[in-house]
């Protein structure tokens, strides 16, 4: 895990599931409209929320992010 | 119901007949408004001129008091109180490094507990049977012209209890009392505020315009719910006739005054003979 | 055979190289397994970026492709094509988005966006590497288009594809085809006559051998995909057997009763069997079932009685007929806010005298309900004084739309002009905010408005009220910085210009985005103004935002050039990315079946020899023509035996491993 006791700032590592069609093209968007937020969510592109498997999300966490974000 | 009452400077002078008529009101509604302890001044017109941060500080003394009084919600009737307290409400509500930065100044903290409701929409609210079941000499064939000014129900995101544009409250209130509204064009118009005091010549101007479409309307009489709208149409009155040549004879009352007297309280107790307008021609109209 | 994969990062000029440290992405990078080669360029995109990729490819003997650039949305299929070019199959490639998700929105911490690229690079790896060659199919295309909706848009998109030689339904949810521009009297800059130019466009549409006019229709369903869509609309009762009636008007003379026409905007009455006005398309009447006295209460009949052809059918039903289309084009169009509910200053609609622009459309319009006499609601008078309020729901964050309607500040200035020609001693006041006259000859027409005598004010208007017969207007003149009081006759709003009512159901059935205001949202804003994100769907005139007139039929004429295109092709290449069931693991459960949106699934039989007898067993079966890739299916398959083309169980599961690496 990358929970460091020693280090007070906790800066998860998330993996992120995005529908192609909705959220993949909304992260798009706030590229475009130049918005801001924290680097440490990374996408992945899919289909369709509904191809997100529940052994994707296990193996993130077995692989050891601190998040899993599915979104669709 | 129980209220937070917070009187307001006005109340001791020029609004006092408002505060008599309040709280003779709300006796007979059962509302019990309990003054705020070592209440102090609300801020006015003139704190958020000089520091927005003493803006926000004055009015939340008051309302850290409140808070510790452990009634839920604040009420006054003054428009200017009102709307200080609601924008510091909201405010040290919504803004956790104010309310910090302000409570150490006060030194009564408020954590941000309170609703504040103008006394308006506090006797707005109450059941409408309840408030007919006191009228027991309804005003009936009185035409009167609810007056709003500005203050008490905009900027909206902070009133936010009535129409911005066409507010219905006192209207409402004063059907149940058995009078006839008016719809008439000028209940948000500006009255002038303190221009009345300050700059007399620019706020007759401002004030004769409310008057002559009251009067255009048919209106018998008007009501308000701020002292210093009461202050201009009533008091000034005379200065407009005075300096635009205009012969004004209109009566303006705080609305619980004429609440007050469909609900059979005498005209000395509502504090009528403070006016400096003619307020007989309304006695004999409703008898 | 060892995996051969070439790594392209791109610059984008600044947008990446900005921020993202690029050089350092392609060093951290480049011993990653499998990469023979790793390079940076400015952009990836362009014919020399192109042409290196292909050089590359060719001379590094890459078997698979990484572009790090923007989002796949933009550059996805040009990539392909370029590895295609290559001799590579256009599947053995994934991208990198480090900009729309990087680059762009980390540009506050370089060092952050610069580590984010590298990790999202190494995905794109891990992913390629898992990818195998995927080949296209072709499906058949249906050879006919629908437009939804037929105002001048929709009539000028089914026009130019009829004329391209391919079928069109025109579909209208009216009683007549036409829309907004047949409502308005003159326009701007050169004053036609708004009938004079759109009734003969609307007739050849009618006679156009390749269209069929639905009117009074709707579309309820659409099922399938581009090239092949399923339709389903519903014919409303009209009421009257329009393959028997002649239009010859008896009924609608003799009609007992009369109702507000919303033709008219209210300005105007009209009978309940009704014909919207004069040169409709088709020129038969409907009746309104809502206050026709025999179809609320069995009395009166008039109309069937008098029918010389026995058209008028009271049983008549709703229909739904079924279609086939291979191309779609949406023209719904606008309306205007209801600013009733909304500005109080202005009355919220109690007083007669403050209308909208289009009322003014219809009272200055010489076969409105005055006949062209301007003459206010109230009293019938002709008005001296009218104030023209612009921007009444546009520009206005704070009650109602942030942008700006775009034809108001022109029809606006139109109608100063009608004033000042049409009423002797007439007096025309407009409120403003900017005037914005882009367009041709459009500042020239303005400008005369201005000569001729109309007062322009700049500032808003604060409140209107009724005094005695005038509305006093109350408002600020900002350049001269005092108050304004003017005594008005009638008012005339531009009120803004926001989708038609019933767009976003339109929205939901095609598949289309709406953006937040309500409006269609094309594929890209500026290179493909016309199409949707969705296949075979395409925009045209107000629905995708407010537009005038010579707009509006620019931008029809160019949908239609697209689904002529599309529609000129016999069949079209389907998507690889499908889901594919491997017949050996399938059980023949069937739940997938069960998940499928698209009912892509069916079961078959098969044979199978097991011990050297047949056996006969039940498997699922994916039918690629309606399969369109979600994956549903093999999150639900117990056995694993469904997976998906492009995004299989095991690409994905290494892209996971290589973020959390």
């Amino acid at each position: 895990m990358s929970i460091d006791t020693e280090n007070k700032e906790f800066y998860p590592n998330i993996v992120g599931f995005t529908c192609n069609w909705c959220s993949y093209t909304g992260a798009d968007l706030a590229g475009v409209s130049r918005m801001k937020y924290k680097p440490n969510v990374k996408v992945i592109r899919v289909p369709c929320s509904g191809r997100v498997n529940p052994a994707f999300v296990l193996r993130a966490f077995q692989k050891g992010a601190d998040g899993v974000l599915v979104s669709g | 119901m129980r209220y937070a009452y917070f009187p307001g400077c006005s109340y001791h002078g020029t609004g006092k007949e408002y505060e008599l008529s309040t709280h003779a009101v709300a006796k007979k509604l059962g509302m019990e408004l309990v003054t705020i302890p070592d209440w102090s001044c609300c801020g006015a017109t003139a704190s958020h001129g000089k520091s927005h941060l003493l803006n926000i500080a004055l009015p939340s003394r008051n309302l850290g008091i409140a808070e510790g009084m452990g009634i839920g919600e604040v009420t006054t009737g003054c428009a200017a109180c009102y709307q200080q307290l609601a924008n510091a409400n909201k405010k040290m509500i919504e803004n956790e490094d104010l309310r910090n930065k302000v409570n150490s100044i006060t030194g009564k903290p408020y954590k941000g507990t309170l609703k504040v409701k103008s006394i308006v929409e506090a006797i707005g609210i109450v059941d409408p049977e309840t408030i007919k079941s006191q009228v027991v000499k309804p005003l009936t064939g009185l035409k009167v012209a609810c007056y709003y000014g500005c203050l008490l129900v905009r900027p909206p995101e902070i009133t936010g209890f009535d129409d911005p544009e066409n507010p219905m409250f006192i209207d409402n209130i004063m059907k149940l009392a058995g009078a006839e509204v008016l719809d008439w064009a000028h209940k948000t118009e500006c009255c002038g505020a303190s221009l009345g005091v300050s700059n007399l010549d620019v706020a007759v101007r401002m004030i004769d315009r409310i008057l002559a479409a009251a009067v255009e309307s048919d209106a018998d009489c008007i009501a308000v719910a701020c002292p210093f709208c009461h202050l201009n149409l009533d008091w000034h009155q005379k200065s407009v006739n005075r300096k635009l040549g205009k012969s004004y004879d209109i009566p303006v009352f705080y609305f619980t005054e004429l609440l007050g007297l469909s609900m059979g309280i005498s005209p000395d107790e509502l504090g009528f003979k403070t006016h400096f307008t003619d307020t007989k021609k309304v006695l004999s109209v409703v008898g | 055979m060892a995996k051969r994969i070439g790594l392209f990062i791109c610059w984008c000029g600044s947008n990446i190289g900005g921020v993202v440290d690029v050089p350092r992405v392609v060093e951290e990078t480049k011993n990653y397994p499998g990469v023979a080669f790793a390079t940076d360029y400015k952009y990836m995109c362009s014919e020399p970026g192109q042409n290196l990729i292909i050089s590359k490819v060719k001379e590094h003997n890459l078997d698979r492709v990484v572009v790090a650039s923007c989002t796949p949305m933009l550059h996805e299929p040009t990539f392909r094509k370029a590895i295609a070019r290559a001799g590579l199959n256009p599947y053995m490639f994934d991208m990198a988005n480090i900009r729309e998700q990087c680059s762009w929105v980390h540009s506050n911490d370089k060092e952050a966006a610069t580590q984010k690229a590298i990790a999202l690079v190494k995905r794109a790896l891990a992913k390629v590497s898992q990818v195998e060659p995927l080949f296209e199919s072709s499906i058949p295309i249906t050879k006919k288009a629908l437009v939804v909706g037929a105002g001048i848009a929709g009539i000028q998109v089914a026009l130019d594809i009829a004329d391209s030689g391919h079928e069109v339904i025109l579909l209208e949810r009216e009683s007549t085809i036409g829309g907004n521009m047949v409502k308005l009297d003159k326009t701007f800059p050169t004053m036609d006559c708004s009938a004079c130019i759109s009734t003969p466009k609307m007739v050849q549409a009618a006679q156009h051998p390749n269209i069929t006019i639905m009117t009074y229709a709707e579309l309820v369903d659409v099922q399938g995909y581009i090239g092949n869509f399923e339709i389903t609309i519903k014919q409303k009762a009209r009421y009257v057997d329009h393959t028997i009636c002649t239009g010859c008007g008896l009924c609608t003379e003799k009609c007992p009763t009369k109702v507000l026409s919303s033709f008219e905007l209210g300005m105007g009455k009209r009978k309940a069997i009704y014909i919207e006005f004069p040169q409709a398309v088709p020129n038969k009447p409907v009746i309104d079932p809502d206050n026709c006295r025999y179809l609320k209460n069995g009395k009166c009949g008039i109309c069937k009685k008098l029918c010389p052809v026995g058209a008028v059918d009271f049983e008549q039903k709703d229909e739904l007929i079924e279609e086939k289309v291979g191309a779609i084009v949406i023209a719904t169009g606008y309306d205007l806010i209801k600013w009733e509910e909304i500005y109080g200053e202005y009355g919220y609609g109690r007083f007669k005298d403050v209308i909208t622009g289009l009322q003014f459309e219809r009272l200055v319009n010489a076969s409105g309900p005055t006949n062209g006499l301007i003459q206010r609601p109230s009293d019938g008078k002709e008005p001296k004084t009218v104030v023209f309020i612009k921007c009444v729901g546009s520009r206005d964050e704070a009650k109602a739309k942030e942008y700006c309607s775009r034809a108001c500040c022109m029809y606006t200035a139109k109608h100063a002009h009608q004033v000042i020609e049409k009423i002797e001693g007439g007096h025309a006041y407009i409120f403003y905010m900017d005037v914005r006259t882009p367009g041709k000859a459009y500042d020239e027409f303005y400008r005369r408005t201005v000569d001729e005598g109309a007062q322009y004010i700049r500032g808003r208007v604060s409140k209107i009220y009724q005094s005695g017969d005038k509305l006093v207007v109350m408002g600020a003149d900002t350049l001269l910085g005092s108050a304004v009081h003017i005594e008005a006759d009638l008012v005339v709003l531009a009120t803004a210009m926001v989708p038609t009512e019933g767009s976003e159901k339109i929205a939901q059935l095609a598949g289309v985005n709406i953006d937040k205001d309500g409006f269609f949202i094309e594929a890209h804003p500026k290179l493909r103004p016309v199409e949707t994100m969705t296949g075979g769907v395409f925009l045209a005139g107000a629905c995708q935002g407010p537009k005038d007139i010579p707009d509006t039929v620019s931008q029809a004429s160019g949908a239609a050039a697209k689904v002529a295109a599309l529609l000129s092709n016999e069949e079209m290449a389907t998507d690889p990315m499908i889901c594919h069931i491997d017949e050996k693991m399938c059980s023949g459960c069937l739940v997938c079946k069960e998940v499928c949106p698209y009912k892509a699934i069916s079961e078959k039989t098969i044979t199978e020899r097991i011990a050297g007898q047949p056996v006969e067993r039940m498997v699922a079966s994916v039918n690629t023509g309606l399969c369109q890739g979600c994956g549903n299916c093999t999150v639900a398959c117990r056995a694993g035996a469904a997976n998906l083309k492009g995004y299989t169980n095991l690409q994905l599961l290494s892209e996971v491993d290589a973020l959390c690496r």
